[in-house]
């Protein structure tokens, strides 16, 4: 460990922590947050189909992606990225102006 | 002449009582953050009020027995704000987080019948450097006359996935919705008995697949559910294979029932029972009308959209369908045609997943 140098933020953080703050690293138990959940095939529906999907997907696109139902396709709005709906309350009228987000550093 | 008097005003106390109590509103929260009160007689929105820190978010709300105040799990699932319906003022506010301790409820909430305290279900993490912890899922118990830095009275641990939470009628009981329906003392949260869903034990059936999270007993105190699952003993590829049913609870008794009443041709999201409990209405993309006496569906039309979420009037002539997009309308429940449809103000937002409900209270002042 001891030629190991921290070149990170959170390396740094890790490294000026006291030694007994420091604590096991265990594997994680829960899905935290909508980044981490994936919900592969919900773009059809319970038939296989699309014509059961919510008409039309704007309807649904706040009510899937507010409770992270639609994690593919949305950012993670619970935690990370809650300001992406801002000035945007009408998906069906303002579903342009819902941008890409890229990783807060 | 003085017991003529106390008759006299206390029969007048009952008549203007009655009266006092004799409107019925219905409330709907939207983007970014507002509860909005509408008068379904008279089709027009006579309240639009903004939830402070929301998050541009309403989940859902449950409002007090007397109708005067509002709450709502608001700010990203974070926090639950009590809105007084009259003056829009916050008169109650919990925030969930705590330290590094990233708190969050999903949906399940409710206020006890006498209006004293709020049940909620709560999700914790500990948030740690390179780590996330899990912490056990819980039931915090707040009282609603700790204003606006309430915290919990009381909490236990309630098992996972909870997306319910329902109380009695007679207050000794809360019911917590999740893989089954459990049956908790509200002091302890220990289970008394589990009401079988997940571990239903229905021959050549499989697991049956359920999505609820809104609370639509406001006219009944029951609450229902559609529940979809496969014969197993059918073809896959055989239509009756598929079966769509009704679940209902009956918050006054505790009756308990599961019936199958149509072969999955449509998707249902919430359903609503009518007052008479002779019909149960349900709303996605299709508003259904379904027999409880026959179990048979007896009614289906397209609607205009998607709505999510139904309600229905104390008459049972109307029912509301609202959630996803932003406006509201009205079916007749007897031709299930389209009678009115109102588009919410404050910039038209989306509902989302926010609640729908009906409050009878005193009418609001103009």
């Amino acid at each position: 460990m001891k030629h190991l140098k921290p070149i990170n933020l959170k390396a740094h953080a890790l490294h000026s922590s006291p030694a007994d703050e420091r604590r096991e690293v265990f594997a994680m138990q829960t899905v935290a947050g909508c980044a981490s959940t994936m919900d592969p095939g919900w773009e059809v529906d319970a038939f296989g189909g699309v014509a059961s999907l919510c008409q039309p997907m704007e309807a649904d696109l706040y009510g899937c992606s507010d409770p992270c139902w639609w994690p593919a396709q949305v950012p993670d709005v619970m935690n990370t990225y809650p300001d992406w709906d801002l000035d945007k309350a009408n998906a069906g009228a303002d579903w342009r102006k819902l941008n890409n987000v890229f990783p807060k550093r | 002449m003085r017991k003529i008097i106390f008759f006299l005003a206390f029969f007048s106390l009952l008549i203007t009582g009655a009266v006092a109590e004799d409107r019925e509103y219905l409330i709907t929260g939207s983007k970014p953050g507002y509860i909005h009160i509408l008068d379904m007689k008279k089709q027009a929105v006579v309240r639009s009020h903004k939830v402070p820190n929301s998050g541009h978010t309403i989940f859902s709300f449950t409002p007090a027995p007397d109708g005067k105040v509002v709450y709502v799990l608001t700010n990203r699932m974070k926090s639950i704000s009590g809105i007084d319906v009259d003056t829009g003022e916050q008169v109650f506010r919990a925030d969930f987080v705590e330290g590094d301790i990233r708190r969050q409820a999903f949906f399940a909430f409710d206020v006890s019948r006498d209006g004293k305290e709020l049940y909620v279900y709560q999700l914790s993490t500990r948030i740690m450097l390179s780590e996330y912890r899990q912490l056990p899922t819980r039931i915090a118990v707040y009282n609603t006359a700790d204003g606006l830095n309430a915290k919990p009275v009381r909490s236990f641990e309630a098992p996972r996935r909870i997306h319910m939470l329902m109380k009695s009628t007679d207050d000794k009981w809360l019911y917590a919705a999740g893989f089954d329906i459990y049956k908790m003392n509200p002091q302890t949260g220990e289970i008394v008995e589990t009401l079988p869903l997940r571990n239903w034990t229905l021959k050549n059936r499989s697991l049956p697949d359920v999505l609820d999270f809104w609370p639509l007993w406001d006219q009944t105190d029951i609450f229902s559910t559609p529940v979809y699952s496969v014969k197993t003993d059918k073809a896959p590829d055989d239509p009756a294979a598929y079966k769509t049913g009704l679940l209902t609870l009956d918050l006054s008794t505790g009756k308990y029932d599961i019936n199958d009443f149509e072969n999955t041709s449509v998707l249902i999201f919430s359903t609503v029972i009518s007052p008479d409990r002779k019909h149960a209405f349900g709303t996605y993309t299709q508003l259904s009308r379904i027999d409880l006496n026959s179990h048979k569906l007896t009614g289906r039309i397209d609607q205009d959209h998607t709505y999510y979420a139904i309600n229905i009037a104390k008459d049972g002539k109307e029912v509301y369908v609202g959630g996803a997009a932003c406006d509201v309308a009205t079916y007749d429940t007897v031709t299930l045609k389209k009678t009115g449809q109102i588009f919410l103000p404050k910039g038209c937002g989306d509902q989302s997943t926010a609640s729908f409900r009906i409050i009878h209270r005193a009418a609001l002042t103009p």
